[in-house]
């Protein structure tokens, strides 16, 4: 029921979603970021850190966009009391929804960066794309983990785009995608740890370098994204629950 | 054998901002399969609460509620895959997906089979008369169309309990017919079974051709509850008919006006020739013209106007009633 639930509720929000709305998000940014960055640092940036660097981003910010704003479209169709009264249940759909969309935005994004990479004559080289792969995919779950988180605190507030606005740049400065981490200010090094997309980040930069990846940093990959993932499972039984008690989501 | 629903005792309040709203007080019913139990209440009267308590979408202050035997707190998940609720309106589809697109996407989160899937789309969507603009997108759907869809999409997993609020609110009197009619053949069975069904409204007209049995709601409390017919026969009159005649003054209202239920209330010369009568009537049908016109041999009727009785009208026949 769970993987039925995923899947319709991927291809709904696929079908129902126009044409441009992956456009900014998926093409647009990450092709801005691309160029910036390339020509701010000239022949010193490395090829690959930089487009693993703009991927990022362009994940992170699809997973806070399309969370928050597949919950919000949700409520304003006035769908969410047909979702909340069926088996299937409302996190399976959002996150069915979100992913779908994230999905799309994220190929157009890999997509994006790679066109970039190769028509400024530094074509992306992983060195070992086995490994690679696996920690793209590991990625991807953990950064769904962090998108649960999120719907938690959207479903309690009905600001949710405020919220996502100001999330997604101190998440990208903090996850080392935008200048490496070690130029931060000391607490923010510190507070960095707790972001599993550094973690990620790091592990995607070490296969693409072909130089073997840190345990550490797969332990604490894991170890965010199974907090996120504990932290939302509660978080989103509690304000169910709490909805329900409270009639406060203006469900009709 | 347990009844389909079964609400002991529900209470539900609100806390605003300023006070406590008591929207729901010490609600008792209950309701079995195959029948058809109207909730009749105005505005504000606590309908459209107490469908969400019933739904899971709200948890009861006070009190329980057991559908087909399962506790709508403790048994949450089952309770969803028991029943199916229609709110009222044109919220609540997807307007860029096909009707069957969305009767699929509705029918999975219900847990029913993907192979079973398109044959249930394609049954229900027929129940209610929708083939022909099923693979149309439904933003493209006029209203009636959209509330046969909620229809057909809350059907598709063959729910025991299916409670619709409101179904005709906002609608046409002919797509409020069409409803009604739908409605209808689903109480007697055209799913292929008999749900229970429960429907709220603020008019008595939504419900008078379709419920076995009427509990009313007023203020957050069931006032009544009574079938159908003995509600009818106490609340009076359903209708006031107001004529102009051109012609002779009125055939006084004779001894059989119990029996047509025509009932005659004033008459007054309204110059130039002219009459105006107003009449209360037991039911307004095609029969209820031709009775009319037989009270005036020789005059020619100019002009007919029919006003529903006003709910208020009815609580207030029904505690006069009560009161005698
Ligand atoms: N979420 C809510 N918060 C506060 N008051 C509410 C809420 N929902 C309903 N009410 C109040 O409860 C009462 C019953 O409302 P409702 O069930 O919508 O009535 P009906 O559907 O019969 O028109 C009303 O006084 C309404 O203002
Ligand atoms: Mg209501």
């Amino acid at each position: 029921m769970i993987v039925r639930g995923l899947l319709a509720s991927a291809r709904v929000q696929l079908k129902g979603e126009s044409r441009m709305s992956g456009v900014t998000a998926g093409i647009v940014q990450p092709a801005v970021f691309m160029t910036v960055t390339m020509l701010a640092a000239g022949q010193a940036a490395a090829g690959a850190r930089t487009a693993i660097g703009c991927g990022l981003l362009g994940l992170w910010g699809a997973i806070v966009w399309k969370f928050g704003l597949v919950l919000l479209q949700e409520r304003q169709r006035g769908i969410l009391p047909g979702i909340v009264s069926r088996p299937t249940g409302l996190v399976v759909v959002l996150v069915g929804k979100s992913l779908g969309a994230v999905l799309r935005s994220t190929a157009l994004t890999v997509l994006t960066v790679g066109v970039v990479a190769a028509l400024a004559g530094r074509p992306v080289h992983i060195a070992e794309p086995v490994t690679f792969t696996i920690t793209a995919l590991a990625t991807l779950v953990s950064a769904v983990t962090l998108g649960l988180l999120l719907c938690s605190v959207f479903l309690l507030a009905r600001s949710a785009v405020r919220i996502a606005e100001a999330l997604t740049y101190p998440v990208f400065i903090l996850g080392g995608l935008l200048v490496p981490t070690t130029v931060l200010p000391d607490w923010a090094q510190r507070l960095s740890t707790l972001v599993s997309l550094r973690w990620a980040a790091e592990l995607l930069f070490d296969a693409a370098a072909g130089r073997g990846q840190q345990p550490g940093d797969w332990l604490l990959l894991l170890a965010t994204s199974a907090c996120y993932a504990v932290v939302a499972a509660v978080g989103l039984r509690v304000v169910l629950r709490r909805i329900r008690a409270e009639g406060t989501l203006e469900l009709v | 054998m347990v009844s389909a629903l079964e609400v002991r005792a529900v209470g539900r309040s609100f806390r605003t901002r300023s006070g406590t709203v008591e929207a729901l007080r010490e609600v008792t019913f209950s309701a079995e399969g195959g029948e058809v139990l109207g909730l009749l209440g105005l505005n504000g009267a606590g309908k459209t609460t107490l469908i969400k308590v019933i739904s899971t979408l709200l948890l009861p202050t006070s009190g329980s509620v057991r559908v087909d035997g399962v506790d709508v707190v403790t048994g949450t998940r089952q309770v969803r895959s028991r029943l199916s609720v229609v709110f009222g309106g044109e919220q609540g589809l997807y307007g860029r997906l096909s009707g069957r697109d969305n009767a699929r996407f509705f029918g999975t989160l219900s847990g029913l089979d993907h192979r079973l899937l398109d044959r249930r789309a394609a049954e229900v969507i027929a129940m209610v008369a929708l083939d022909k603009v099923a693979d149309r997108p439904v933003e493209t759907y006029s209203r009636g169309m959209k509330q046969r869809l909620h229809l057909a999409i809350g059907l598709m997993a063959a729910p025991k309990l299916l409670m619709l609020d409101e179904p005709s609110i906002g609608l046409d009197p002919i797509e409020a017919d069409r409803l009604r009619r739908v409605i209808g053949e689903l109480a007697a069975g055209s799913a292929g079974y008999r749900p229970c069904i429960l429907l709220t409204s603020h008019y008595l007209r939504d419900i008078e051709d379709l419920a076995d049995r009427v509990a009313i709601l007023q203020g957050g409390k069931i006032t009544h509850d009574l079938p159908l017919k003995e509600l009818l026969r106490r609340a009076g009159s359903a209708a006031v008919v107001t004529v102009s005649v051109r012609g002779d003054e009125p055939v006084r209202p004779d001894g059989d006006a119990e029996r047509s239920g025509v009932r005659l209330v004033d008459a007054q010369p309204a110059g130039a020739g002219m009459w105006t009568a107003r009449y209360e009537v037991a039911r307004w049908e095609p029969a209820t013209l031709t009775e009319l016109a037989r009270r005036w041999p020789h005059g020619e009727i100019a002009d007919v106007r029919v006003e529903p009785v006003g709910l208020e009208q009815v609580f207030r026949d029904l505690s006069e009633g009560a009161g005698r």
